[in-house]
């Protein structure tokens, strides 16, 4: 068969379409807060806020409320609680109060699951997200929270690289740190809101984490990490959309799947990785 | 009143669930210890998700779940260690790349097989009131063996979790004693999600260590308030998930979170004690 039809003829469903919008949308979300993600250690953090989000959402379920702004809730809780449990002891460490706020939220999720006998037929779609079913009107939210995204760092991208990787001179230059975390730690949980509709809930830290991870390998100044980031995001999206159209396969595992390895090859080859840096001595 | 706590423990159900909560809570709070020391917060519920291709293997092959489950969370527990080692990546990152892989090669084998998604729900919930005598039996002796290696290796894996660098320049083979620790959160944790579900295990490896650390301040007995409050947090649990009909696993985590918020009070270096400290002025030239 020719190869460009098989490029060409997904391209009729409008499934199809959606599910590629989604996808560049994500990337353009990976490559901007992913380098930020891997470089202030907020992994855990991202991860958590997939999974918090879901007893918001279920409460967001039963009151018939939009899922947005029960999403926007939960992440709101979950900000609040992580910054109190952290100043309330100097024995909480960060990662002790990611976990506990995480866990305890998720749980909370799980027995109101069971008590307000919310019937869950999309267990398994919350699971591995549902990249071929997002319809208009996610991708319209997808959209509008990207838009936001790159709205935030054009305004502020300078004083975000600097209180991120100098954090130091960004105090000695009176920037208000705090307030740029929050803005930081916001942006994550949009990206990480425009991921749990992409790939569920386990996988959107892959998308925040990896391509980010990957881009390192390549050295460079911030602009380029960010866009290998991205593009390492797209390609392993698209990927997953037509090995997923072929086989019967779910498009979040393939492109998970398809990150990790851009993220192995990168490891080995790229300029920062083993074999390269053996190569230049 | 008498009739109340006692009422409860008439069921096989129930007592079976105490058990396993008991030998889980016993291990991971041991090793929770030493996570929470390392800022590893993260793994426990890395490492249960990379037991589902294992467990995927076992399904189709029709050969045990938890042996593939820990031969898959051991690879990717030493795959962690290996690439937090080469100092590339902050922990946590390299932490979640393993995990999201692993994780997206077990659903790439489910949906590709069509074996039920529904199973592996199951597994990624899990319920304490499901364990049986062979589930609490397994799960007691891989508490035992955990705490067994820590209370051998106790000294060296201390060290090597306070300061890796002096432990190194000291002679200790510390990639080695960083394998076995990993090594032994993989097999707690697999252990655990087969019998309590992977959102307890997670809970009982972060929650009571941190509580513990707010209470004691030798590594030693925080171990062993840590085990205990876990313990204590499964009894709580179980007494509200039966009189008030909540799911078990969740109940049990809820309990641990309110000891956790309620240790965060008393502790000395807790909350309380930092307003009465801020209340009382300071002599105006104390001695730091």
């Amino acid at each position: 068969m020719d190869p460009l039809r098989l490029l060409v003829d997904p391209l009729a469903y409008p499934f199809m379409v959606n599910g590629l919008l989604e996808t560049a949308l994500l990337a353009v979300a990976a490559g901007l807060v992913g380098p930020f993600v891997v470089h202030r250690n907020l992994t855990f953090f991202a991860h958590a806020l997939a999974h918090t989000v879901f007893p918001a959402l279920v409460l967001a379920a039963v009151l018939r409320a939009s899922p947005t702004l029960g999403a926007a809730l939960g992440a709101l809780v979950t900000v609040a609680a992580v910054f109190g449990l952290r100043r309330a002891s100097p024995e909480v460490r960060d990662d002790s109060a990611v976990g506990i706020t995480f866990i305890g939220l998720f749980a909370l999720g799980v027995v109101l699951v069971g008590l307000l006998r919310v019937r869950s037929a999309n267990v398994a779609a919350a699971v591995t997200g549902n990249l071929l079913g997002v319809g208009p009107a996610e991708l319209a939210t997808s959209a509008l929270l990207v838009l936001a995204l790159l709205a935030a760092f054009a305004l502020l991208h300078r004083p975000l690289v600097l209180s991120t990787f100098d954090p130091l001179a960004a105090r000695a230059l009176g920037l208000p740190v705090a307030l740029l975390d929050l803005v930081l730690l916001a942006m994550v949980a949009g990206t990480a809101i425009v991921g749990v509709g992409a790939v569920g809930v386990i996988l959107p830290v892959a998308v925040l984490v990896t391509p980010a991870a990957t881009a390192q390998f390549w050295g460079g100044p911030l602009g380029r990490t960010m866009l290998v980031a991205a593009l390492a995001a797209g390609v392993a999206g698209v990927a997953g959309l037509y090995i997923a159209y072929y086989l019967p396969v779910a498009p979040a595992a393939v492109l998970v799947l398809a990150l990790g390895a851009c993220f192995a090859a990168s490891a080995l080859l790229g300029p920062r990785g083993l074999l390269g840096r053996r190569r230049t001595g | 009143m008498l009739d109340l706590l006692a009422d409860p423990w008439r069921f096989d159900l129930t007592r079976r669930a105490m058990l396993a909560v008991i030998a889980v809570s016993m291990g991971c709070g041991v090793l929770g210890v030493l996570v929470v020391w390392r800022g590893l917060s993260f793994i426990g519920d890395a490492l249960a998700h990379c037991a589902v291709p294992g467990v995927v293997v076992g399904f189709l092959t029709r050969t045990s779940f938890e042996a593939w489950g820990v031969v898959s969370a051991l690879l990717a527990a030493w795959g962690m260690a290996l690439l937090a080692r080469r100092g590339w990546l902050g922990g946590d990152a390299s932490i979640a790349i393993v995990f999201t892989s692993a994780f997206a090669l077990g659903l790439a084998m489910i949906s590709a097989t069509g074996s039920y998604l529904n199973d592996l729900t199951e597994i990624l919930f899990g319920n304490p009131l499901a364990a049986g005598p062979v589930d609490i039996a397994l799960s007691a002796l891989v508490a035992l063996w955990v705490v067994g290696v820590v209370v051998l290796l106790y000294r060296p894996l201390v060290f090597a979790s306070f300061d890796p660098t002096a432990a190194r320049v000291a002679g200790l083979p510390v990639g080695l004693l960083d394998a076995a620790l990993y090594g032994l959160i993989a097999l707690a944790v697999v252990a655990g999600v087969a019998v309590v579900g992977s959102v307890l295990v997670t809970a009982l490896l972060i929650v009571p260590p941190a509580a513990a650390r707010l209470l004691a301040r030798r590594v030693w007995t925080q171990m062993a308030v840590s085990a205990g409050l876990g313990g204590l947090a499964g009894v709580l649990g179980l007494y509200a998930s039966y009189y008030l009909r909540l799911a078990t696993g969740g109940s049990v985590v809820l309990a641990a979170v309110a000891l956790f918020l309620a240790a965060l009070l008393v502790s000395p270096r807790g909350v309380l004690r930092g307003w009465a400290r801020r209340r009382t002025p300071r002599p105006a030239l104390a001695g730091r």
